[in-house]
């Protein structure tokens, strides 16, 4: 076990509704919903590959696919991906700030902002 | 392995001829390209029950001065997305006009079963991960095809218009 | 009172084969779904199914992508497009280069429902993806254009139905995209697909066709080479039957990069592969030949020309107009085009705004410009390769009505052809593959050229951009091409000149290091600026490039860096 240091990474469990297709994240009681607000934050990647390794049976059962991790950080107190292309994935399309996903009433937060 | 023939389970009468093998008065063998030559020149011309396993990388134009004196081909599917053997089987069946046994094995799905019949296969070494049944509707799942001369069994083709003739415009239901 | 009627078009129609064809496909296609998930197949397996019919999974959600076969539709199904973006996606959809429309917010659970609503206007989502034959693209003018030679869409249907669930070529070594073009001016980018097809007349006035095979954008982007000069129309299905097979057979597939038919034609070497398909052509059976013929004469008439009216083509009233009003000149110079019967004109609704999303038409936009065309254009619509739709017959006495109309509807930005018509993919802002975003940087630049008159002082200029190498937004072949490239996980840009994709066709080369997203805007600008200096009259932009080479541009770019 590495030693959970005060620089490790933070993640979030991630993945796609199979019927909807929506991007989806594993909430601390291990559902998926929309906003990424709600997800479980997850400290270091080995706690994150215990999550998803739950996670992934969800991807059996056909309920979600292409499961997997994201790097997160805190910003001004809420959870965001670290890479652009994540927080495009969470938040929505940059230029249509009416089609993001806090306008769609699942996340609380700013869009994308780089 | 299960083999399908005219949508049904059949007995395989076939089997594969194994490494150190002679090919020498065995008959009902399928034998891997590679000793094809080797036991054409064993086999006396007339002697029946001989087939040969062909990669899917390999020119089946090689084949076509054998074609007389075999009575199956295996064509192979490593993946299923891998799509070659389609063509092989093709060119055996249109272009040579062979008129033996042509079989497709490995990894093909039933939704494929249409297209390798319409392509001229005509006997399916399956798994069993799925049922007879699963196979066999996918013979006509589209139960029509453009390509009039590989339309198998009961595929509806579209009728030849009439020189001349003007279109039916039907409108949008 | 007027009372609307919706005309109906002359294109072509589903008999009753062609729709039971459709519908069994659609039903086939409910059922993967329903094996897909009851477990039945895997998502592995499922995969090239759904893409087969036009379904991705994008950055957000399924993503449907909807044919316009050969780019004609009639304001029917024009109006069913913009029902389906309201009922199953958010209000809107994506014109793509290969004429057909992309929904970006599809549910796989009603995906099938999408289909069938499809299919009830003679339209389907069949080979919009996948290692297969795709939706045969022509020129947005055809039947139209005053400088073609015949239309080519009776062809292009008779491609679209030989390669419909071909049993042989459905299983690919990649992706098969086939272009085709009646006129020798090319609006339909045939040199840079996997095969070009361009119509010539012998002689004796028999049409025959020139095959261009191996051109392709993406990573490796390459100019198609002619394998042929001269081919009967009669022999088209069996020789494209013969370089499908050829490349079925021997096109590699042990690396999805190198899988496209343009590495084989380069590996073999254009000769070589010309001998394998003329082999091939030679050896099997033609029976289909004569079929063909009969075939296409059934096709064609479909595409009879609509009930012309004898009109003047000179029109007092425009000519005072073009006089009086410079918004409308510069209107009829860059979007509207000559027409092959006099008194008629092609006129392109421009979906490209400043500072808008390119090639983005929301559900109101569709049913306004199904509306236009019942009134002006026989019920008749096209989608351009450069993600805009035309009106291919309007009166020329029509022609200020319809532009009062269009601009009503934020239509009639005067820029085809010009920089503020910028092709652009949807990049990082929707697409799975996507590097960086590239609907910004298009907007940013298209705000910076706001200025119409600015845009046609530059004249003829194709700016195209994409959010990674898979190059969907053609930035090897714009003038000036932008790719947009991670680079520590910043959104970095590179600029590439001298790009073409039409009969003139070539590869733009990189000029130099990119740009951030910041920097990229002004850095067109500066290119822009440069040839404004130092062209000669009436120089277009690629020629200037082509006389001058990238150097004055490099030094206005890096200069002091
Ligand atoms: C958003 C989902 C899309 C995905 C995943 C996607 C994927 C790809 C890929 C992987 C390639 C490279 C193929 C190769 O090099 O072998 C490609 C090429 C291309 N795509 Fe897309 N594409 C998408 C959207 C679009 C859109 C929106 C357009 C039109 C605006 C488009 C038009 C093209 C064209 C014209 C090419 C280059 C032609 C060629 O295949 O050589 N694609 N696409
Ligand atoms: S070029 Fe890249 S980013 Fe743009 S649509 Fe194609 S795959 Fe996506």
């Amino acid at each position: 076990m590495n030693d959970v240091t005060e620089d490790c990474s933070e993640y979030v469990v991630t993945a796609n509704e199979v019927l909807s297709g929506d991007t989806v994240f594993r909430t601390p009681d291990e559902k998926w919903v929309r906003g990424i607000d709600d997800a479980a934050v997850l400290k270091c990647e080995d706690t994150g590959f215990v999550a998803l390794g739950e996670a992934q049976k969800d991807e059996h059962a056909n309920i979600v696919m292409g499961a997997y991790l994201v790097e997160v950080s805190r910003e001004s107190g809420a959870v965001r991906p670290v890479h652009i292309r994540e927080r495009i994935r969470a938040l929505g399309p940059t230029v249509r700030a009416d089609l993001a996903q806090v306008a769609q009433g699942f996340s609380t937060s700013e869009v994308v902002d780089q | 392995m299960p083999v399908i023939e005219n949508n049904a389970f059949v007995d395989d009468a076939w089997s594969h001829l194994h490494d150190g093998d002679s090919a020498t008065d065995r008959s009902m063998i399928i034998v891997p390209l590679a000793r094809l030559d080797e036991a054409l020149a064993d086999w006396p011309a007339d002697h029946r029950g001989l087939g040969v396993d062909v990669p899917n990388d390999v020119d089946v134009e090689q084949l076509t001065p054998h074609l007389e004196r075999l009575d199956i081909v295996t064509l192979n599917f490593p993946g299923f997305a891998d799509g070659r053997a389609f063509s092989q089987a093709r060119s055996l069946r249109h272009t040579d006009h062979f008129g033996g046994t042509i079989r497709a094995r490995g990894s093909f799905l039933p939704d494929q079963y249409g297209f390798l019949l319409q392509s001229g296969v005509d006997s399916f070494e399956v798994s069993d991960r799925f049922p007879l049944d699963e196979w066999v509707r996918h013979a006509d799942t589209v139960p029509a095809t453009y390509q009039r001369d590989y339309a198998t069994g009961g595929l509806a083709t579209r009728p030849f218009a009439e020189a001349g003739a003007r279109p039916d415009r039907p409108h949008y239901g | 009172m007027n009372v609307h009627v919706t005309p109906e078009p002359n294109m072509y129609r589903y008999d009753e084969f062609d729709r039971n064809f459709v519908d069994a496909r659609v039903a086939q296609f409910r059922d993967q779904v329903a094996r897909r998930l009851d477990g039945t197949i895997t998502e592995d397996e499922f995969k090239p199914m759904r893409l087969m019919n036009g379904l991705y999974h994008q950055l957000h959600a399924y993503m449907l992508r909807v044919a316009v076969p050969y780019g004609t539709m009639s304001s029917r199904q024009l109006n069913v497009l913009a029902d389906i973006a309201d009922k199953y996606d958010r209000g809107y959809g994506h014109w793509t280069t290969r004429q057909n429309i992309q929904y970006n917010w599809i549910k796989l659970e009603e995906t099938a429902d999408i289909l069938d609503r499809l299919a009830s206007v003679e339209m389907h989502a069949i080979q919009t993806s996948g290692n297969c034959i795709r939706n045969t693209t022509t020129d947005a003018y055809a039947g139209a254009a005053a400088d073609e030679l015949a239309d080519p869409r009776p062809v292009c249907e008779l491609i679209r139905q030989w390669s419909s669930l071909h049993p042989e070529f459905s299983y690919l070594p990649r992706k098969f995209k086939i272009a085709v073009t009646g006129s020798p001016n090319d609006r339909a980018a045939v040199r840079v697909h996997d095969i070009g097809l361009r119509m010539h007349l012998n002689e004796k006035g028999e049409r025959g066709w020139e095959v261009l095979v191996g051109g392709g954008q993406g990573r490796t982007p390459m100019v198609a080479v002619t394998v042929r000069d001269w081919l009967a129309e009669a022999d088209l299905l069996p020789y494209l039957t013969a370089v499908m097979r050829v490349y079925n057979l021997i096109g590699r597939r042990d690396n999805k990069y190198k899988a496209r038919i343009k590495i084989l034609v380069h590996e073999m070497g254009a000769e070589a592969f010309s001998a394998a398909v003329e082999k091939e052509f030679a050896e099997a059976p033609k029976e289909t030949i004569e079929v063909d013929a009969r075939e296409l004469a059934r096709i064609t008439s479909y595409f009879a020309p609509p009930a012309w009216e004898s009109l003047a083509a000179f029109v007092p009233e425009i000519e005072e107009k073009k006089l009086a009003d410079r918004g409308f000149r510069q209107w009829l110079a860059a979007n509207t085009a000559a027409h092959k019967v006099p008194g008629y004109t092609i006129v392109n609704a421009s979906f490209k705004p400043t500072g808008g999303i390119p090639g983005d038409a929301t559900s109101g936009q569709m049913r306004a410009v199904a509306k236009l065309a019942d009134e002006y254009s026989f019920g008749e619509v096209r989608v351009t390769h450069a993600q805009n739709l035309t009106m291919p017959h309007v009166r020329t006495k029509d022609l200020i009505e319809v532009w009062d109309k269009l601009k009503e509807l934020g239509l009639a930005e005067a820029n085809i052809g010009l920089i503020g018509d910028i092709i652009s993919c949807p990049g990082l802002d929707y697409c799975a593959l996507a590097t960086a975003r590239s609907i910004p940087v298009a907007q940013e630049i298209s705000t910076r050229f706001a200025d119409i008159k600015k845009q046609h002082d530059v004249g003829p200029l194709k700016l195209n951009i994409s959010g990674c190498i898979n190059a969907c937004g053609h930035h090897h072949v714009g003038h000036i091409g932008i790719l947009g490239v991670d680079k520590k996980g910043k959104e970095f840009y590179q600029i590439t000149l001298g790009g073409s994709s039409a009969e003139n066709a070539s590869i733009g080369k990189i000029l130099g290091p990119g740009f951030g997203a910041d920097d990229i805007a002004g850095a067109v600008e500066t290119v822009v600026d440069t040839y404004l200096a130092v062209r000669e009259q009436g120089e277009e932009f690629l020629h200037t490039y082509r006389r001058l080479g990238a150097a004055p541009f490099k030094e206005a770019l890096y200069a002091g860096n």
